[in-house]
């Protein structure tokens, strides 16, 4: 039917090359709030049914700003009156962990434990882009298309959380 | 200690230094670059490196979620047919054309939906008489037109099949498809589970890697290692949940209370249960019945409120 419509309106096809291309992130995105898993993927899914619910007045090209922005209005009207949680549970990857003495593998699960906690603590907006742009591998520019701040607050945001990090880094 | 943190304040409102920090988050920093910082921050770059390697917790996988949306687009398609008049008017072109082409071949190719709701079961007539029953939740497609040269549909959720006999009958499911020629079973296909069990006749279970036969009175269940494991089981008479009982032998209480939301519509909230089995069964008449049958025997309480049910632990029993 996409051969008939309107040349900008996106057809299902479209909407589940967005979905492909996005879903991951935008639930990752509302994690890096939220710290909870079952909340982020229900929104991110809420967010994905609102953008095709409102196709008609979207264009593929802005659609992911306006997820974001969706997830991000969704994320503040379920945190409106309660606390976001403190501390995230954090699973990091090892490569090579078998190969490693017993010591190094605890050393690095307490290193681990202490980086999971400091990460929790940084505030929530420095921790998303800080986050975004490790897990998500987004550049400065792409996290600030997305989410709709300027490249210059990507940068403050992202200072704020090497700071926190190196004051860690220093106390280890 | 605080002399240092004051030097890396310093540090990070250093243009130049954001600047070789911006490149090596970005990935895009030179080795000679990376010498410059790394002198002073091994710590740090090694904190930034393992920032990256983490992995974001899944309860439901991206599979799940598409469908679950995909479901709720499709429903939302057919309740309503908004079209503008500019695409109304393309179609009836489209029409036209398509009707001068020769518009049964498109019906042919279009493949029939059924889907139970939530709360619903009903039986599906397949045309040469096979009879499916579709649990609640549970959605079979097939084509009507070329049924006869080929028999084969596809099912997600559960269903009980009575095959008449004639050509191959075959069920393609997400993690395996079921081949027959006439006979009884019923397969449970959701959330990466498969199970199959045989009523009467023989039936063919297979995937890309395994095949396997199984004769009344035994099961195949998929394993976590995708194994295709052959099991007996008890009542051979016909499967307990078309008669609207439910039985489970050490069944994960999880999946217990999924087949519950799916009977009686309604959304339930769980405490933490991983790992607990639930023998027994529960009917589906009775809400607060079937509840009970479950939530007593594992020290749980619950409480109804319209369609939400909340489950919390309780040892007061």
């Amino acid at each position: 039917m996409a051969l008939f419509g309107k040349p900008s309106e996106f057809s299902e096809y479209d909407f589940k090359i967005l979905f492909e291309k996005y879903y991951k992130q935008i639930k990752n995105f509302l994690f890096y709030k939220s710290g909870n898993t079952a909340l982020s993927e229900d929104l991110a899914q809420n967010s994905f049914l609102t953008l095709w619910e409102n196709r008609k007045s979207v264009k593929p090209e802005t659609a992911s700003s306006y997820l974001y922005k969706i997830a991000e209005n969704l994320f503040l009207n379920e945190f409106k009156h309660q606390k976001v949680i403190k501390n995230f549970e954090l699973e990091f990857l090892s490569n090579n962990i078998l190969s490693e003495s017993p010591e190094f593998i605890l050393e690095e699960k307490e290193f681990e434990l202490k980086l999971n906690q400091i990460i929790s603590s940084i505030p929530e907006k420095s921790r998303t882009v800080f986050l975004m742009n490790r897990i998500d591998k987004l550049t400065y520019s792409e996290i600030a298309e997305r989410t709709g701040i300027s490249e210059k607050a990507v940068e403050k945001r992202m200072q704020n959380a090497l700071q926190i990090l190196k004051e860690f880094s220093l106390k280890i | 200690m605080i002399k240092e943190t004051n030097k890396t304040e310093f540090m990070f409102t250093d243009s130049e230094n954001n600047k070789l920090f911006k490149k090596y988050l970005e990935g895009k920093i030179s080795s000679e670059e990376i010498n410059i910082i790394s002198s002073e921050n091994s710590k740090l770059l090694n904190i930034l490196d393992k920032s990256g390697k983490i992995n974001v917790a899944e309860n439901k996988s991206e599979d799940e979620i598409w469908n679950e949306i995909s479901v709720r687009i499709k429903r939302e398609s057919q309740q309503k047919h908004s079209i503008s008049p500019l695409v109304r008017y393309s179609i009836s072109i489209a029409a036209s054309i398509l009707l001068a082409i020769g518009i049964l071949f498109i019906f042919q190719t279009k493949d029939s939906k059924i889907f139970a709701e939530s709360g619903k079961q009903f039986t599906v007539n397949l045309p040469d008489g096979s009879e499916v029953i579709l649990n609640a939740e549970s959605e079979i497609s097939y084509n009507k037109k070329n049924w006869d040269n080929n028999r084969t549909l596809k099912l997600k959720g559960e269903a009980y099949f009575k095959v008449k006999k004639g050509s191959k009958f075959t069920v393609e499911t997400e993690k395996g498809n079921i081949q027959v020629l006439g006979t009884s079973f019923n397969i449970f296909s959701r959330n990466g589970k498969l199970e199959v069990k045989c009523f009467t006749g023989k039936v063919k279970v297979y995937n890309n890697t395994q095949n396997q036969i199984i004769t009344p009175g035994e099961e195949i269940k998929l394993e976590q290692n995708s194994n295709l494991k052959k099991f007996q089981f008890e009542n051979k008479q016909i499967a307990e949940w078309t008669k609207g009982e439910f039985y489970f032998d050490s069944a994960d209480l999880k999946t217990v209370f999924d087949e519950i939301q799916r009977q009686f519509n309604v959304k339930i909230t769980l405490p933490e249960i991983s790992g607990r089995k639930y023998t027994g069964f529960f009917n589906n008449k009775n809400l607060e019945q079937a509840l009970q049958n479950v939530c007593i025997p594992m020290k749980l309480s619950f409480t109804i409120k319209n369609n939400k049910v909340e489950v919390n632990e309780n040892f007061n029993y």
